[in-house]
């Protein structure tokens, strides 16, 4: 008798575990089934791309690898800050929701940023990278010269099933390029008459109206790929140089004017994303200007790259005037922008 | 208790698998609960995305009735000439903000030239203030100009051979700061600046100059990286050339240490320049 009853009490206890089993699945289940997972694509430039900021995409590479590895030539850093990207509801960071073709996943983060690309390289040409990097010593070396080409960012929407939440982006600083011109300034000489900022600064502003369309149709072409529904988080750009300059190669001047000129281009972009706004279009405006407020290269608490005359490790032409990691922020740097666009995407997300 | 011995092994085994099952059923609705508790956030993205896709819809058929809204408009603005002028006014308001922005820059620029570039004082008396000025040449009676084929032959005989050649004025002072062309048929036009590049083997940068047909390198990567009180630039002589768009003239001028720090190498070439160490330029 006893031992029945044992058995009995033995049968029940596991009937109910199972039970009890099966409950905790039918709950988990949810999680799996993703009919509208989060979906954001981070596009643009250098800025976006987390130009400067080492790990690299694909840097783990071997040289002969990585120079076919598109997130490698494009210069896309892990720790970029569209790779800091939160959304609410959505554990972690973008860097763990990364997608490169059709996914399934309940969230996920496409990244078509490349460094060095202008509006066109967004919309319609595809981006040419030179690559001339070498490996092995004096005695036996192995060169790569040859150029690269990335597809236009565009393109990163055919590869996405389903509806598209977010589209970060920078763009327009190349177009215009202020980094450029502070490190062409850098290696002429004020004495000689060869340092011409205001030369190069007034070219950019003679181009202006073009660039505005440039940048305009970026954004609409982004609409029409990505969906009305999408919200468009498009960022600016830090001042550049500490207000006092550097010495004798920037002056406070210099500086001065340079910083002016970057507030006046976030003005242009701001303008651009309102007069966007106010055509229906589903586009928000993401300032940086105050979190990077002396944090500026060469000041004491830099955030952003001071310039770095020949190439980095990892820059992809050794035979560059500068390393193109220069005038952009560093960790500390992406970071603050980060920040700046998460603010931006909860209140988006609030007002839903 | 009486119930209980009253009952056959039969009906106890049924009555004990009975309280099992109902146990079992409660630790599942209970857990249920629980679990809609914790996901609530999860729940919460759920309804609202839903709601998007509801909005998404509204919003494309709100998009079509805008885009219509605007022909309307634009087929009113064509028949109703008032219309017309209130968007141009619109359209101009905006226009005049964004031009006077442009000139504020403009203003601070020419400001800023005026000291650092020109100067609130003119170059006479800038290289006057900062240099002993030698010799005083008009940049367009010079003939020392070399052309472009011979600026370009004077770089790359001294091995500078990896960038190209860029120049920054034409000889009227106008700004173009063009990169010349390598496959370019015509090379007899004259500018007053010539400028390449020159990196050593050990990445250091160099900018070398022909200025009025004189050569000068500028050690780019020990300026930026030393903290030194005046840039170093390197002559073949103890002069330098400068070119000042303004007055279009060539200034030769030995500076004074607080302006320049000026190293004197006897042949600026590639060879030569990749010798120097970082203590033999800035020391």
């Amino acid at each position: 008798m006893k031992k029945k009853l044992t058995k009995a009490l033995v049968l029940g206890a596991m009937l109910s575990l199972t039970m009890q089993s099966v409950s905790a699945l039918a709950v988990t289940e949810p999680n799996i089934v993703n009919d509208d997972p989060m979906i954001v694509v981070s596009l643009g430039d250098s800025y976006s791309s987390g130009e400067g900021i080492e790990t690299f995409y694909g840097q783990e590479k071997s040289l002969a690898n990585k120079v076919y590895d598109q997130d490698w030539i494009a210069h896309r850093s892990t720790k970029g800050w569209p790779a800091l990207i939160q959304v609410p509801g959505v554990s972690g960071t973008m860097s763990n929701y990364k997608t490169s073709s059709s996914s399934n996943a309940s969230c996920q983060w496409y990244f078509a940023a490349a460094s060095g690309a202008v509006t066109s390289n967004v919309t319609t040409t595809k981006q040419s990278k030179y690559i001339n990097k070498r490996q092995g010593n004096i005695f036996k070396h192995t060169d790569y010269k040859y150029t690269a080409y990335l597809p236009k960012q565009l393109d990163v929407f055919n590869n996405i099933n389903g509806g598209v939440d977010y589209v970060t982006m920078t763009i327009g600083g190349n177009d215009v390029g202020f980094a450029d011109i502070i490190t062409e300034c850098a290696t002429g000489s004020t004495y000689l008459g060869t340092s011409n900022l205001n030369k190069k600064l007034n070219k950019i502003w003679d181009n202006m109206d073009n660039t505005k369309a440039d940048i305009k149709n970026v954004y609409e072409q982004v609409e029409n790929k990505a969906g009305y529904d999408a919200a468009i988080v498009v960022a600016g750009y830090p001042k550049l140089l500490d207000k006092e300059g550097k010495g004798w190669l920037i002056s406070e001047e210099e500086a001065t004017t340079v910083n002016a000129n970057v507030v006046l281009f976030n003005d242009v972009i701001e303008g651009l994303v309102n007069e966007c706004a106010d055509e229906g279009m589903n586009i928000y405006f993401v300032d940086v200007e105050d979190a990077f407020d002396n944090h500026e290269a060469y000041s004491d608490d830099a955030w952003i790259n001071k310039i770095i005359f020949g190439a980095k490790s990892e820059d992809l032409d050794r035979t560059t005037i500068a390393s193109a990691y220069s005038m952009h922020p560093n960790a500390t740097g992406a970071v603050a922008y980060a920040n700046c666009v998460n603010s931006k995407i909860a209140e988006i997300e609030n007002n839903k | 208790m009486k119930f209980i011995k009253n009952m056959s092994k039969k009906h106890i085994i049924i009555f004990l698998i009975t309280i099992c099952l109902v146990a079992g059923l409660i630790a599942m609705v209970v857990a249920v609960n629980k679990n809609n508790n914790i996901n609530k956030d999860n729940v919460k993205v759920l309804s609202v995305r839903e709601t998007k896709t509801n909005k998404e819809k509204n919003l494309s058929t709100e998009k079509k009735t805008k885009d219509t809204e605007e022909t309307t408009l634009e087929k009113e603005s064509e028949t109703v000439p008032e219309k017309e002028s209130v968007t141009e006014k619109t359209d101009d308001s905006k226009e005049t903000v964004q031009i006077k922005e442009t000139e504020s820059v403009k203003e601070n620029e020419t400001e800023h030239a005026t000291v650092s570039e020109s100067g609130t004082i003119s170059a006479r008396e800038y290289y006057e203030q900062n240099s002993t000025v030698v010799d005083v040449v008009d940049a367009k009676e010079s003939t020392s100009v070399p052309t472009e084929e011979e600026a370009e032959k004077l770089l790359r005989d001294r091995g500078f051979v990896d960038f190209p050649i860029t120049v920054e004025y034409d000889m009227n002072g106008t700004y173009l700061g063009d990169e010349l062309s390598e496959e370019k048929a015509d090379k007899s036009g004259k500018y007053p600046i010539y400028e390449t590049y020159f990196v050593t083997d050990n990445d250091d940068l160099w900018s070398v100059f022909v200025i009025n047909g004189k050569i000068f390198a500028n050690p780019a990567t020990f300026n930026v990286d030393a903290d030194l009180p005046a840039q170093i630039l390197y002559s073949e002589t103890e002069e330098l050339t400068s070119y000042d768009e303004v007055s279009g003239e060539f200034y030769v001028t030995i500076p004074k240490e607080s302006a320049v720090i000026l190293k004197v190498i006897e042949t600026i070439n590639a060879e030569n320049l990749n010798k120097l160490t970082k203590e033999e330029v800035t020391g």
